[in-house]
């Protein structure tokens, strides 16, 4: 399979748009979750200042991350947890290589984490010989058939039961079965073994809790207890902008995450896990380490609209709402991060340069604003990085993207023309003599549907020559 | 009540009948309509494509005479050029232009919107005859929680019936240069919107955006479909033939 | 490396931070109007109900027993349903108390034994707390050695006092938190609604992908049992 990159969208998504089987899949996924959503919303009378509150809070770390930062990491530390710190993914990847190779560790049993696959840490575990197991089971199969994720929280939304029950029957050599409850039995069994022999566990987290120095983590499938209590070493990846103030406001974001992210009042486990065992325990890992992560966010603290960005606490709604990705799914935004969330934090994080596409893949519809549990405004997002291509600026610490150099003289024309009544008129004419030329933006238009010929005698006309009120 | 039409460049430029009905509604329902030939374009355009010091060259004048024009309100038939009038304080942050913007912003109503909730009107005298069913323009709906004043009007229109469709509030994939941007992505999320067209023998969709209608009109028209695209000012001024 | 890298993060949040305060000055502080308790708590007379009716919503089993004479007999029908004939006990004084009445049933009790964990098909544990809003199990592990048994065995039987069902999340978060009951925070508190669960392959649910396939909590109302 070609690696998708984001700056290739355009080619990626009319690829997407041809498979029927994706497609099908998507409005399924999509449909159900939004469902699913709504109606888990509606149970909550508070709904709205719910997600004021975590925006607020969410927006008070942030504005503050120099004092929260430090907090967490100093109450972290009184817990026994070792803090390590990574300013690109390189150097992240490197320091995880160098934590395991040091305690010679073969296998490693990894629970869903974003943020390591924004690093690619896997191919940097591989090149070192240990070898990454992903243990939920979507991510497991993707790992196992050698691709990448299409949605945040079903990773393998774009891939059916057959196509699964092929990939175990070759994999693992099970006998073909089309049950979804017999796949799912063989992975339990051949992932148990991997847990039992696994020296590392490598985890995200959702939150990180300045006031205690603990981590959350949320899930369904039991593979994140699994994976933070097996293994004897447990490592948590983190982006610096986990953090949340209290235990208490985590109250907010159980009840905001699960309802957005998948329509449950609550998933099935959160695990609060705050250090390695003590003198007597006998359970819980021996060592706990958590590696925070920079790569591009600090600077994303610049200003109020991009910091808003970093609020995001992957529910995935906004993929599912997305009139945009409900037609070419994940895989075409050529990102670890798909859909509106992506168009957005996809450019900031990779360099407005690599993904300048991203910012232009969304009709301004708004219906992400409108489910995000932490009231990001992604449509104001994405007018921001349109408006830091077009006009050349860019953002701090990243290049500053091609300037498309048609479009730009096509709007300085359109100003020209429209600052005044005679221009306009000049206009008018322009387009009716262009338009059925059918070239450019008209040859795109009507590629599929039928282009209304602009009006001989416009609305300025007829009030001109009086508009009578019908007998 | 003293008006200003904004018409809009699109209803200008290609659809000039939903300005014709426009003007027919309001003064029906005892407006005193004006207009100026210096009302070209909001700006929309642009500042949605990233560029905004074209946007503020095309929308300061505008601005500058809506303000001077010295009416009780400013009447555009389209939510999304609604919406834009409150983005112009993003345009012009700071100056006499500003001040100028945030006051003309606030006087500045949608269509159905200045109908039911300012004027307190529903039934304006329409007539069609026939079933029709409703598109939520995405920045009306949005932005202007424009959502039961298009469907009071429409009920109250002598002869039509408002049958909804499952996807009244999905976007119509237009997105200004979006649709020729990505044209592709752009019909696909429009047909994905028509599979839910009602059965029931609809004659029209209605929205109040000209833009939504282009989109949705452009492409019924290229696939045969008998149901039309049509404007709500056309509806409810009971001029669907004009179209 | 991580300390230059340390020391370069927190500059660059500085600066940027510094330039935000500059050109946009300081953000509102938090309004307190929104509040932290958007959930009136739940008066104790409804938190059983609404616990029960909760976690029957996730498809989890709750029985309500008088005594933790019962107890051992729910404890025993649901071994003997599940056709297990060992259990793993945790070591809370209560999981002993009931163990000694399950005659019949092989237990593994030495928890540091992971092969025999991985091994057993069902696993006893108490639960500090439940939580009614949502029908959660609350477990603290510096009360009681459960990770690992409430979660390798297919079965996970749960046994709770009514009086420890609290109303809200944040009444639990309260009690679990720095300023309840512990003077420190746990090293684990595992917060527990339902059976293990994936929709992974074609939004189909199953349960008991990794952890267990089936939950039974058993409320105990009797206050002096143990
Ligand atoms: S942007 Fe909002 S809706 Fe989208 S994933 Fe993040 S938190 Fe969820």
């Amino acid at each position: 399979m070609n690696e998708m990159r984001p700056d290739t969208f355009d080619e990626n998504a009319k690829a997407a748009l041809q498979d029927e089987v994706l497609r099908g899949a998507l409005t399924k996924a999509t449909g159900l979750f939004g469902e699913r959503r709504t109606a888990a919303v509606e149970e909550v009378p508070d709904w709205e200042p719910l997600r004021e509150r975590a925006r607020q809070v969410k927006e008070e770390v942030l504005a503050h991350l120099d004092e929260y930062l430090p907090r967490f990491v100093m109450n972290a530390e009184r817990q026994g947890i070792v803090v390590h710190w990574a300013r690109d993914a390189k150097e992240a990847c490197q320091v995880v290589v160098d934590l395991a190779t040091a305690r010679g560790v073969k296998t490693v049993v990894k629970s869903k984490s974003m943020t390591t696959e924004e690093i690619h840490l896997n191919a940097a575990l591989e090149r070192e010989a240990v070898e990454p197991v992903e243990t939920d089971l979507g991510e497991w199969i993707i790992q196992l058939a050698g691709e990448t994720p299409s949605h945040i929280i079903v990773p393998a939304i774009h891939k059916t039961k057959r196509q699964v029950a092929e990939l175990f029957t070759e994999k693992i050599g099970i006998p073909a079965t089309d049950d979804e409850k017999e796949l799912t039995r063989c992975a339990r069994d051949v992932l148990r073994a991997r847990f039992a022999e696994a020296d590392m566990g490598i985890s995200g987290a959702n939150f990180a809790i300045a006031e205690t120095g603990s981590i959350l983590l949320l899930e369904n499938e039991g593979n994140i207890r699994l994976t933070t209590s097996l293994p004897r070493f447990h490592l948590a990846v983190l982006g610096i902008e986990k953090i949340i103030p209290t235990l208490a406001d985590l109250a907010a974001f159980l009840r905001l995450l699960p309802r957005s992210g998948t329509g449950q009042h609550l998933t099935s486990y959160q695990s609060i896990l705050s250090g390695p065992r003590r003198d007597g325990d006998t359970e819980g890992p021996e060592e706990v380490h958590v590696l925070l992560l920079d790569n591009g966010r600090s600077r994303m603290l610049r200003e109020r609209v991009t910091r808003q960005s970093l609020a995001c606490i992957r529910c995935g709604a906004c993929l599912n709402a997305c009139p945009v990705y409900q037609q070419v799914g994940g895989h075409a935004y050529g990102s670890v991060y798909p859909g509106p969330i992506g168009a957005i934090i996809t450019p900031q994080l990779s360099g407005l340069h690599k993904a300048a596409q991203l910012p232009y893949a969304s009709s301004l519809c708004g219906a992400c604003r409108q489910v995000c549990p932490v009231k990001i405004d992604i449509p104001e997002l994405l007018l921001h990085l349109r408006h830091r291509i077009a006009s050349g600026e860019g953002l701090p610490g990243s290049d500053v993207p091609g300037r498309p150099l048609l479009e730009r003289f096509g709007f300085k024309l359109w100003a020209w023309a429209m600052r005044g009544p005679r221009r306009y008129r000049i206009a008018n004419r322009l387009l009716r003599w262009l338009a059925p030329l059918r070239v450019g933006p008209v040859r795109a238009w009507t590629a599929a549907r039928d282009l209304r010929p602009p009006a001989k005698r416009t609305f300025r006309d007829a009030w001109r020559d009086g508009i009578e009120d019908p007998s | 009540m003293r008006v200003a039409l904004f018409p809009t460049c699109l209803v200008d430029q290609f659809w000039p009948s939903v300005g014709v009905a426009t003007v027919r509604v309001l003064r029906r329902v005892g407006c005193e309509v004006m207009f100026d030939e210096q009302l070209t374009c909001c700006g929309q355009p642009a500042f949605n494509t990233g560029y905004r010091e074209e946007a503020a060259r095309v929308a300061g004048p505008v601005v500058d005479r809506l303000d001077a024009m010295g009416v009780d309100a400013v009447v555009v038939p389209s939510g999304s050029c609604g919406a834009m009038f409150r983005h112009l304080t993003e345009v012009f942050p700071s100056g006499p232009r500003a001040d100028r913007a945030r006051a003309v912003a606030s006087m500045t109503h949608e269509l159905s919107s200045f109908l039911v909730d300012v004027l307190g009107r529903t039934d304006v005298g329409g007539r069609f005859d026939g079933r029709v069913t409703w598109h939520d323009g995405c920045h009306g709906l949005r932005e202007l929680s424009i959502h039961s004043a298009p469907r009071r009007l429409i009920a109250d229109v002598e002869g039509a019936e408002l049958v909804e469709m499952g996807s009244a509030d999905s976007c119509c994939g237009f997105g200004g240069t979006f649709s020729v941007k990505y044209p592709e992505i752009s019909v696909a999320m429009l047909d994905a919107k028509l599979e839910k067209l009602p059965n029931a023998d609809v004659r029209a969709v209605v929205s109040g955006d000209v833009s939504c209608l282009m989109q949705i009109g452009g492409r019924l028209s290229r696939l045969g479909s008998p149901v039309k695209a049509l404007h709500l000012a056309e509806l409810l001024a009971g001029s669907e033939g004009a179209s | 490396m991580s300390e230059d890298a340390k020391r370069e993060i927190l500059a660059s949040i500085a600066a940027a931070l510094a330039s935000s305060r500059e050109l946009e000055g300081d953000p509102p502080p938090l309004d307190p109007s929104t509040s932290r308790c958007a959930v009136p708590t739940i008066a104790a007379t409804e938190r059983l109900s609404r616990f029960r009716g909760m976690l029957e919503r996730v498809g989890a089993g709750c029985t309500v027993v008088a005594n933790l004479e019962d107890a051992a007999t729910a404890v025993r029908d649901t071994l003997r349903e599940a056709g297990a004939e060992k259990v793993a006990v945790s070591n809370a004084d209560v999981v002993s108390e009931l163990a000694q009445r399950l005659e019949g049933v092989a237990l593994v009790d030495d928890l540091g034994d992971r092969a025999a964990l991985l091994d057993c098909p069902a696993g006893l544990t108490t639960a500090q707390f439940g939580i009614a809003e949502t029908g959660t199990l609350v477990l603290v592990s510096s009360a009681e050695t459960h990770r690992l048994v409430s979660l390798l065995p297919p079965l996970h039987v749960a046994v709770l006092r009514e009086s420890r069902i609290l109303g809200t999340l944040d009444d639990a978060l309260k009690v679990v938190g720095p300023d309840g009951d512990a003077t420190e925070i746990s090293r684990a508190i595992t917060f527990v609604t339902g059976p293990s669960r994936t929709a992974d392959i074609e939004l189909t649910l199953v349960v008991g992908v990794h952890g267990p396939k089936h939950l039974q909590v058993i409320v105990v109302r009797e206050e002096d049992s143990a």
